[in-house]
C-alpha cells in the first residue's frame, strides 16, 4: 500500500516530558485517517512532529516517502494544516488572512475565492476576524488548511465550534477533495460521531501515547465484539429460552442484546425463537459506532482482552 | 526570490490597520508636537549666524529623537511586530510553510527597519517644518539657509547606526513572547546607556549599541568627533548579527 505518512517508532515530547512512545503511523494515500485518543495522548505532538515543528527524540518520519527533516521545508509545499485553534490575524479580514497564506504558498488568486466559496464564507469574508464567532474562525482555519488543494491535510480538532451547517460543509469539503483530487487527510478529533461519517481509516491511541489500533474502519468493527439486537413479542420468555441455551442476554428497555454475536449466532437465535413460538419483530447485528469502538478498544486493552 | 517577495508582500498586508504602523506614525508626530511647544515657548533667541541658529533650534528635537525616541521606538516596533505573530500563535503556521525559517525572521527584521526608517523620514521632515514654521512666525528668514545636506547625512548615519538595535530587539521580541522581557531589557539597556555616556563617554559610550544613534550627531555629546564611525559600526554589527539571530530563532522548536 502507498503511504503518505509513515512514522517508525516515533518517540518524543516537550523538554524532558515524553508524550509519544514509539508511534508507528501508516496513513494511506487518499484516505481520511481518524486519529483518536484521549486528551494528552500525544496527537497534537505527533502532528507537530509531522510538520517539523517539534523534533522527535528517536524514530523516523517519512512524508510522501521523503525522510524528515531532510525534506523540510520543501515537502511542506504539499501539506496544509490546522493545529488546535486557527492562527488568524484578528485586525485583518478573513479574505486578507487568506491572501497572506495564498501569497506565502505561491498560489493563484482564484484559489482563495475557491475556498471561500467551498466553506460558504462569502457573507463575512470581508469582515474583520475580530468580529467572527468561534465557528466562523474555525471555518477560516479549515479554509487556510485546504487552500490550494494540498496533497496532505493535517487537521487537529477541526470541528470544534462548528454548527450543524458547518459540520456538513466540512464533511463535504473533505469527501469532495478526497474523491476528486485524491487528497489525504489526517483528522484528530474528539467528535467521534462526526468523524465516523467521514473516516476511512482509524488510529487509536491511549493516554500513554501508545497506538492501540490502526486500520480501516471495517477492520476496527470486526476487532471488537458486535451486538445482536432482538425485538420479540414476549421478551421475558425469549430471554429465558436464549439463556437456557447458553447465550448471555442483556435485556434493555425495548430489546434484548447478545454481545459478541456472529452471523452464526443470528441464525441460531432466530431458529430457537421461532421453534418456541416467539414472534420476532427485529433481529440484526448492529454495527458499533466509532465512539463505542473507541471505548471498547481502550477498555479492552486495559483489561488485556483486545486482539 | 519568489518566497522573499511573498514574505515581503504578506508582511505589508499584516501592517494594515496594525499597531506597528500606528506607532511608526505616532512617534514622530508626538515629537513634532513637543518640538513646537518647546520652540514657541522660547522667550529669547540669540542668532549669531543662520547655521548656528538652525543647530540651536533643531537640537532639542534631534537629541530627543536620537537619544530617547529611537532606541525606544525600535524596541516597541520589534515587540509589536513579533507580538502580531505571538498573539495569534502564528509561528507554528509560518514555520509549517515551505519557506526557510531564517527568511521569515530576516523579513521581520527588514520590516522593523523599514518602519523605523519611515519614522526617521517623518521626523526629519517634521523637525524641518517645525523650525521653518517658527522662523516664518518670528520673521527669522531661515528658509534659504536650510541645512539639507547635513540633515540628510545625519538621518542616513543615524539610521545606519540603528541596525544593530533593530536586529537585537527583533531577536529578543521573537525569542521572548509578550511585553515584559523584551521591554524590560530595552529599558535597562537604555538606562545603562545613559550611565555609560556620563561615566565613561570616551570608551563605552562610543560603541554601546543603545548610544550609537545619538553619537552620529555633528554637534552631539562630544565636539569634533568622527560621526561616520558609529554609523558604520552599527550597520556592520547589524549585518553580522542578523544571520546568527535568524538562524537561532529558526532552529527553535515551536510549542506555541
Amino acid at each position: 500500500m502507498d503511504f503518505v505518512i509513515e512514522t517508525d517508532r516515533l518517540t518524543g515530547g516537550y523538554g524532558a516530558t515524553i508524550v509519544l512512545h514509539a508511534l508507528s503511523l501508516r496513513v494511506p494515500r487518499a484516505g481520511i485517517y481518524g486519529f483518536l485518543g484521549p486528551n494528552g495522548a500525544g496527537k497534537t505532538t505527533a502532528i507537530r512532529m509531522l510538520l517539523g515543528l517539534l523534533r522527535p527524540v528517536t524514530g523516523d518520519i517519512r512524508l510522501f516517502g521523503e525522510p524528515l527533516p531532510d525534506a523540510l521545508p520543501g515537502v511542506l509545499r504539499r501539506v496544509g494544516s490546522l493545529i488546535e485553534q486557527p492562527s488568524l490575524y484578528d485586525h485583518l479580514t478573513g479574505r486578507e488572512n487568506l491572501e497572506i497564506l495564498r501569497r506565502l504558498k505561491g498560489l493563484e488568486r482564484c484559489d482563495a475565492d475557491r475556498v471561500i466559496q467551498a466553506l460558504d464564507m462569502r457573507d463575512y469574508a470581508g469582515n474583520p476576524v475580530q468580529e467572527y464567532s468561534r465557528g466562523m474562525r474555525q471555518r477560516l482555519g479549515i479554509a487556510i488548511a485546504v487552500l490550494g488543494r494540498p496533497d496532505l491535510v493535517l487537521l487537529d480538532e477541526p470541528m470544534n465550534g462548528l454548527d450543524a451547517g458547518g459540520l456538513e460543509t466540512f464533511r463535504s469539503v473533505l469527501q469532495g477533495m478526497q474523491r476528486e483530487y485524491g487528497t489525504t487527510f489526517l483528522v484528530s478529533s474528539h467528535q467521534l460521531d462526526e468523524l465516523d461519517l467521514v473516516a476511512t481509516h482509524i488510529g487509536i491511541m491511549n493516554g500513554e501515547g501508545d497506538l492501540l489500533f490502526q486500520g480501516t474502519r471495517q477492520e476496527l468493527s470486526t476487532r471488537v465484539p458486535q451486538e445482536l439486537h432482538i425485538q420479540v413479542d414476549r421478551p421475558r420468555e425469549a430471554q429465558r429460552i436464549l439463556t437456557s441455551s447458553g447465550h448471555v442476554v442483556d435485556a434493555r428497555r425495548e430489546h434484548l442484546v447478545i454481545y459478541g454475536a456472529t452471523r452464526e449466532t443470528t441464525r441460531e437465535v432466530n431458529r430457537l425463537l421461532v421453534e418456541n413460538g416467539i414472534g420476532v419483530h427485529h433481529l440484526a447485528i448492529e454495527l458499533a459506532t466509532l465512539e463505542q469502538l473507541f471505548v471498547e478498544v481502550t477498555g479492552a486493552v486495559k483489561a488485556g482482552s483486545f486482539r | 526570490m519568489r518566497t522573499t517577495w511573498a514574505l515581503v508582500s504578506s508582511e505589508a498586508i499584516k501592517l494594515r490597520r496594525s499597531a506597528p504602523l500606528r506607532l511608526a506614525i505616532a512617534a514622530p508626530v508626538l515629537l513634532f508636537a513637543l518640538q513646537l511647544l518647546t520652540l514657541f515657548g522660547r522667550r529669547t533667541i540669540n542668532p549669531t549666524n543662520p547655521s548656528a541658529l538652525w543647530t540651536d533650534l533643531l537640537s532639542f528635537g534631534w537629541i530627543m529623537w536620537l537619544g530617547l525616541f529611537t532606541p525606544a521606538l525600535i524596541a516597541f516596533e520589534a515587540i509589536c511586530l513579533a507580538g502580531t505573530e505571538h498573539s495569534g500563535r502564528h509561528w507554528k503556521q509560518l514555520f509549517a510553510l515551505p519557506i526557510p525559517r531564517w527568511k521569515i525572521i530576516a523579513v521581520k527584521m527588514l520590516f522593523c527597519g523599514l518602519l523605523v526608517g519611515a519614522s526617521f523620514v517623518a521626523f526629519a521632515v517634521t523637525s524641518l517644518a517645525g523650525v521653518l514654521l517658527f522662523s516664518w512666525v518670528r520673521g527669522l528668514h531661515l528658509m534659504a539657509s536650510t541645512p539639507w545636506l547635513e540633515m540628510l547625512l545625519t538621518v542616513l548615519r543615524a539610521y545606519l547606526a540603528c541596525w544593530v538595535l533593530i536586529v537585537i530587539h527583533t531577536w529578543l521580541s521573537v525569542r521572548f513572547p509578550g511585553f515584559p522581557v523584551p521591554a524590560g531589557i530595552a529599558f535597562a539597556a537604555m538606562l545603562i546607556g545613559v550611565l555609560l555616556v556620563n561615566i565613561s563617554p570616551g570608551v563605552f559610550g562610543w560603541w554601546y549599541p543603545w548610544t550609537l544613534p545619538i553619537n552620529v550627531r555633528p554637534q552631539g555629546l562630544y565636539d569634533s568627533h568622527n560621526t561616520l564611525a558609529p554609523a558604520l559600526f552599527g550597520g556592520l554589527a547589524g549585518i553580522l548579527l542578523a544571520p546568527f539571530a535568524s538562524w537561532d530563532l529558526g532552529r527553535r522548536q515551536r510549542d506555541g
